[in-house]
């Protein structure tokens, strides 16, 4: 399955940037049954099978968690993350099931996990996490039908209650800090901190959901 | 964390590897955990004291009783089939599996409600246990602490329907309780079951903490 090229705009961030320049392979992994079948080694234990799992794993991931989100600051962080996960929850995949939805599902946990974050961190704007426009891209791994749209934050941040989304376009998009953005909103400095606390466990619950719809129906 | 090198990443990740064995699948770990909880307590209960004298006459001759205790159990163990099914990433509960465990629920509150319109069988204080809402509160809260240490093998995500399936595992003391103690409906409902309350409580607090916890 050949993959259209991901944009690389020159305001990427310098973890993508460098992921590009090493040439990282874009390639659709579809053999999911191989993936199972080293999985299966590692549970007994086989370090080599390991290692090659998690190989394949890293490139999977990256150009699912790519072709996704789009341009993000920290997918090297969050590939690595959602590595981890698989790791050490490898006792959770069975082997007489599927392992393809146990990866993305894990996958799906670490992006929800990565934004509820975000709320946690004075830097890293919200901008540096948005691909405009957001056009539909295949997703490595993705037979047949299997288009799937970026996740389009700009929309959801867009679709949060109104005093959330404020709170985050006035921080995370025009770069105020909290205190500015709570005298601009006439609350309090830690009123403040609370909308955005909500905003953004709100939006990782929903960028999850609509993760997990678009994978269902593709 | 800041981003390590690929290569580097995964070496390190691999050296640090060892055997792992795959979970049972969580309708096996389910099974496991109802027989486990059935029987050690109906053995603790019997170790106390005898239950209620007649009491399987009365489940052969009421089938309201019988239905009110099945379906109680029912909910327990399909409640910690869900939560069990939540902890693995990937995994769903089969549709009819969900709609047995709404089923078993709602058959479960009208049995509670129809206990005061339609009294299965004659009150009575035949079998009165001093104690049964504190056994009732030691055994649900045993339980359901072993329901959470086969989840937390798994991933759990925070779900407040799963959530209270963790609880729900409290019910099956109560379950057996209406066998076990006196029969008489407001005492079934502040001594058998209203003690489940908090362990309802305690199971979803817990899963809220496991929730935290990245896999």
């Amino acid at each position: 399955m050949n993959l259209a090229p991901l944009p690389v705009p020159p305001t990427l961030g310098a973890s993508i940037a460098c992921s590009a320049r090493d040439g990282v392979s874009m390639a659709a992994i579809t053999d999911f049954s191989r993936l199972s079948s080293l999985a299966q080694r590692a549970q007994t234990g086989d370090a080599a099978a390991c290692e090659e799992l998690l190989q394949e794993l890293y490139d999977y991931v990256q150009s699912v968690l790519a072709a996704r989100l789009g341009r993000i600051a920290d997918l090297d962080d969050l590939v690595q993350e959602c590595l981890l996960g698989m790791h050490r929850s490898l006792a959770s995949y069975h082997p007489s099931r599927d392992i393809k939805p146990w990866i993305h599902a894990i996958i799906r946990y670490k992006v929800a996990d990565h934004f509820r974050a975000l709320a946690r961190r004075k830097e890293s704007p919200l901008h540096d996490e948005i691909e405009t426009p957001p056009a539909p891209v295949e997703a490595a791994g993705h037979e047949g039908n299997g288009m799937l749209s970026r996740v389009d934050l700009r929309a959801i941040v867009n679709s949060l209650p109104e005093p959330l989304s404020r709170a985050v376009v006035l921080t995370k998009f025009e770069g105020h800090s909290t205190g500015e953005a709570a005298r601009r909103e006439g609350i309090a400095e830690a009123a403040l901190r609370k909308r955005l606390s909500r905003a953004y466990g709100e939006l990782a619950r929903r960028v999850e959901k609509q993760m997990e719809a678009e994978e269902n129906a593709s | 964390m800041p981003a390590k090198h690929k290569n580097e990443f995964i070496r390190e990740l691999a050296a640090a590897h060892g055997p792992t064995r795959a979970l049972w699948q969580p309708g096996t770990r389910a099974a496991l955990w109802f027989a486990a909880v059935l029987v050690v307590t109906t053995a603790a209960m019997l170790l106390r004291q005898e239950f209620r004298p007649g009491f399987f006459g009365q489940l052969v001759d009421h089938p309201m009783l019988l239905a009110e205790v099945a379906s109680a159990l029912a909910l327990t163990v399909l409640a910690a089939y869900a939560a069990l099914v939540n902890a693995v990433p990937g995994a769903r509960m089969p549709r009819p599996a969900a709609a047995a465990t709404w089923v078993a629920g709602a058959l479960f509150a009208a049995g509670l409600v129809a206990e005061f319109t339609h009294l299965a069988p004659e009150s009575s204080t035949l079998g009165a246990r001093p104690h049964c809402w504190m056994e009732v509160f030691i055994y649900g809260a045993a339980g359901t602490w072993l329901l959470v240490v086969l989840a937390r093998r798994g991933w759990v995500r925070f779900n407040w329907l799963h959530g209270a399936g963790y609880g729900i595992a409290a019910i099956v003391p109560s379950a057996l309780m209406q066998l076990a103690c006196m029969y008489e409906p407001v005492h079934n409902m502040v001594f058998h079951f209203l003690p489940a309350v908090p362990v309802i409580a305690v199971g979803y607090v817990l899963m809220r903490r496991l929730a935290r916890q990245p896999g």
